[in-house]
């Protein structure tokens, strides 16, 4: 399968599931998306998961003065959760990405992390172009090596959708206890593993 | 034994009529369940590889179940090098007292849990909360019925069975203020409380969807992501799971989820899938999250060896049996349920509960069958089921209707040697009355006619010279009440250059399966099979024109019988309609253009002919002999179920209609007057209720072969 390929079949995926796919080619377009996506929806409050990733994106601190900026890199543990508490916006970078069910991988240590993309209303997440695979069996054999390698601690999350229910009157509502919103932002260049 | 009138039955009788008058409820149900079938269809149809997923998921389980021990072993060893805290409880009871002391001894007050059908089957929330914790449960779902007091209605949806309006109430009442009756709303106000409680909460408590041996991993599936926050806020994780969840490997998980979710949730994937190995470094502090599990047994064990049963544990919780079940979709688990609820439900009672409580809500299955074709891993959940009504009415006795008419082809027989006079009286109302109150027969369900000019009385084997033969298996109703059946399906095999016989046979056996007599039925099983697998040896094909008894022969007689020649017999048995359809695509179908008039119709798929084939043989061979033939969309049974449908009131004829009802509503407003059926009670059910006139496909195909002819 070629690259195009694989990149609209993992669009197609994420979009029947009313996730936004975006294509990008640099880290900067990665900032002025979250940027522009802060403004839209108010936030005032962005998390970052991972000491690279946030010095990377935002090496100076927060970009504007409309938004403030968390990640463990620039706070204490225990100041980050209670940051995690209230940020609308939560920014990860993904280990893999599946095109076939437009499936996101992460294997997470600290649940710090795993948090970031749990809990506020908007997730965004980053997949470097190299770490796009074509099944679901790609993925499943990288999952099974996490778990047989690490000692233990560690918790590996697929995510394919928005957070959602059909408990009240058979209705699909969004964001019942996790994002409501998932952008997906395939970038040209390597991103960094914590 | 008889059990007349006995308090259990009694019960069940007033839940029925309770559940038949609550209209909301029905439409709750209704709207859930078709929604739950629908998308599970869409799903797999976008999924062109899943015959052979669901073949690999059916194999997996096999094996998980067969190499337990192994695994089980493995497990153990595996989540405890990972620093997972694992226990063992063999029964309810010391589940209980496991988890009660983990949580006294971390200190903690509050719990959040997750969905998990297990803590159900042990009432651990009703346990933990008499212990003095406050336990909150977090799938929107079952927190709806926490706050009603009630328990799950289904396996994936628990609130399936309540109203926007109630759901309204009941969060409304918790909150001490007014929200609007809105999904959208009561959600977005559900997500604001239920977030306070995840992040107070000291303990997690979740089941799991599979436990994987050579890692010791768990694997949860979740769309809310409610249990993404119960494993990760709290400081101490508890995960309880039969040992039934625990598969060998991760390859397995992958397969195993695939199904799971395509038919419990009707995609691809749900949003979220979670692997935990072990505790994580939690948020607040960094410190390692206190990481338990425990492994319930009660019962399964016992379950695993029972060789018919043991398949139940092959079981991956997704539903999907609820959605099609014709009588679930009625009235819901809290009727058609124990704590476990829709047709695996029996099964699984008998064994985790007792067959006591299995036994009583046993009769709310009406033997369709189609559980097992929407099983995705094929679950012979009809014969479980059987089994089921067979050990409770040993137990405690048949009522005197199940009984009387699961001799229903010795009535039969008795009516075509007594016709005329049987239908006379059968069409008299005051003897109908009579009928009615000796022996518990509705006196508004028509009898078919009868008659004493059989068709096996008429049959004379064919004497010419032929290319192939064949044995008819030939069903009570195209015998004795519409030989012309027979007549026409032998014509019709003649005409296709077949030479028809009849080995010796009597009735399938069916109508006492429905009401638990196995034993009646494998001795009718046993008959035929020994008579056709001769057939079958001497070069026969056998042919039945009745869904119910080719799905005896191909599905029911080899679980029964489990012999070679029940086998030998399955495989050499056919529909008409698909031995037809061979013969096409071998290209020596003989077809008749119809070149008379035959109306427009409107074709209606009996259960047994779904859960043979799937698709309906008869419908593409009266397309491609040029009928101007529609199907109507329905997805259930038409509810009359052999005799159940005959039953006086809420025993039989008042539930049939209720679940008829759909079908006959959506047959009329097709506008067509012809329906074309191959199942005799269909057609009667079906003319019952629209009063529209319904023909069999053979006997359709033989007027147009007969026109032909005469040209």
């Amino acid at each position: 399968m070629t690259q195009e390929t694989l990149t609209s079949q993992f669009a197609a995926q994420l979009q029947s599931v009313g996730s936004r796919f975006t294509l990008v080619s640099k880290l900067s377009e990665v900032r002025d998306y979250v940027g522009k996506l802060a403004e839209v929806v108010q936030a005032k409050r962005i998390a970052v998961s991972g000491h690279r990733l946030s010095s990377l994106l935002f090496p100076l601190g927060s970009p504007s003065p409309r938004f403030e900026v968390a990640s463990q890199a620039n706070m204490g543990r225990e100041d980050f959760f209670s940051m995690l508490k209230i940020v609308e916006i939560g920014i990860s970078v993904v280990d893999l990405a599946v095109a076939e069910t437009g499936t996101l991988v992460t294997t997470t240590w600290d649940e710090s992390e795993r948090l970031v993309t749990a809990l506020p209303k908007i997730h965004v997440a980053l997949v470097s172009r190299s770490r796009l695979v074509s099944s679901l069996r790609e993925a499943e054999a990288y999952v099974s090596e996490v778990l047989s390698q690490s000692g233990g601690g560690v918790t590996v999350s697929l995510i394919s959708a928005s957070s959602r229910t059909a408990d009240i009157g058979d209705m699909v509502i969004l964001g019942v206890h996790g994002p409501r919103d998932l952008h997906v932002l395939l970038i040209d260049e390597e991103l960094p593993g914590d | 034994m008889d059990q007349v009138r006995s308090e259990a039955h009694e019960q069940l009788l007033a839940k029925i009529r309770a559940g038949l008058a609550d209209t909301r409820r029905r439409t709750a149900l209704y709207v859930g369940t078709e929604g739950g079938r629908e998308s599970a269809e869409k799903a797999y149809a976008q999924f062109p590889e899943s015959q052979d997923l669901l073949r690999e998921a059916r194999r997996i389980k096999r094996e998980a179940i067969d190499r337990l021990d192994e695994n089980l072993q493995s497990f153990i060893r595996n989540a405890r090098s990972s620093g997972t805290i694992v226990h063992l409880a063999p029964d309810a009871a010391t589940a209980i007292s496991i988890v009660i002391d983990l949580v006294r001894v971390a200190g903690a007050t509050r719990i959040v849990k997750a969905k998990s059908m297990t803590s159900e089957e042990i009432d651990l929330r009703q346990h933990l909360e008499a212990a003095g914790f406050d336990v909150v449960e977090t799938d929107l779902g079952e927190r709806i019925v926490q706050l009603a007091k009630q328990r799950p209605s289904h396996m994936v949806a628990p609130a399936i069975h309540m109203s926007v309006e109630e759901v309204t109430d009941l969060f409304s009442k918790n909150l001490g203020r007014e929200i609007p009756p809105d999904p959208a709303q009561i959600t977005a106000v559900a997500r604001e409380s239920l977030r306070e409680d995840f992040l107070n909460a000291d303990v997690g408590i979740t089941g799991a969807n599979f436990a994987i041996a050579d890692s010791g991993a768990i694997l949860l599936v979740t769309n809310e992501g409610n249990a993404r926050l119960v494993t990760a806020l709290p400081r101490m994780t508890i995960t309880m799971f039969g040992v039934e969840k625990i598969i060998a490997s991760t390859t397995d998980a992958f397969t195993l989820m695939q199904p799971l979710i395509m038919s419990g949730a009707g995609r691809r994937l749900t949003s979220y899938v979670t692997l935990m190995r072990g505790g994580s470094k939690l948020a607040q502090n960094g410190q390692q999250q206190e990481h338990h599990v425990v492994l319930l047994d009660n019962g399964r064990s016992r379950m695993r060896a029972d060789h018919e049963f043991r398949e139940a544990l092959y079981c991956l919780r997704c539903g999907a049996c609820s959605d099609i079940c014709p009588t679930f979709r009625i009235f819901g688990g809290h009727v058609f349920g124990h704590i476990y609820t829709g047709p695996i439900g029996i099964p699984w009672t008998e064994y985790t509960a007792t067959p006591d409580d299995a036994g009583k809500f046993a009769p709310l299955c009406i033997a369709c069958g189609l559980c097992q074709e929407a099983c995705p891993v094929d679950i012979d959940i009809p014969l479980l089921i059987a089994r089921v009504k067979e050990r409770y009415t040993e137990s405690h006795g048949q009522t005197s209707i199940n009984r009387t008419l699961c001799s229903y082809e010795t009535f039969v027989s008795l009516a075509s040697v007594m016709a005329p006079l049987s239908n006379f009286m059968l069409r008299r109302q005051i003897f109908r009355h009579v009928l009615q109150s000796l022996i518990g027969i509705d006196a508004r369900r028509p009898f078919p006619k009868f008659t004493r000019h059989t068709f096996k009385k008429w049959f004379r084997p064919h004497l010419g010279n032929a290319s192939r033969t064949v044995a008819y298996f030939v069903d009570t109703f195209a015998d004795m009440c519409e030989p012309e059946i027979g007549k026409a399906v032998v014509g019709i095999l003649e005409a296709n250059d077949c030479k028809v016989i009849l080995p010796e046979q009597i009735g399938s056996g069916i109508p006492a399966f429905l009401y638990g007599d196995v034993k009646r039925t494998t001795q009718a099983a046993a008959f035929n099979v020994r008579h056709l697998a001769d057939a079958v040896r001497n070069g026969c094909e056998i042919i039945s024109s009745e869904p119910t008894a080719t799905y005896c022969l191909r599905e029911l007689y080899p679980r029964l019988l489990g012999s070679p020649d029940a086998n030998l017999v399955a495989a050499h048995s056919h529909d008409l309609f698909e031995y037809l359809l061979e013969l096409q695509r071998g290209g020596s179908l003989k077809v008749a253009r119809p070149k008379t008039s035959i109306e427009p119709a409107v074709y209606y798929a009996p259960c047994h002919t779904r859960s043979v084939y799937g698709t309906s043989p008869s419908f593409q061979v009266l397309r491609y002999a040029g009928l101007d033939l529609q199907t109507v969309r329905y997805s259930t049974c038409c509810g009359i179920a052999g005799t159940f449908g005959f039953k006086v009131g809420v025993e039989g004829y008042d539930v049939s209609m209720a679940v008829g009802e759909t079908l006959f509503t959506r047959l009329k407003a097709m506008n067509r007057n012809l329906i074309i059926t191959e199942s005799s009670v269909c057609k009667m059910q079906i003319e019952h209720g629209t009063s529209l006139r319904v023909l069999h496909p053979a006997t359709v195909l033989w007027k147009i072969y007969q026109a032909d002819r005469a040209e």
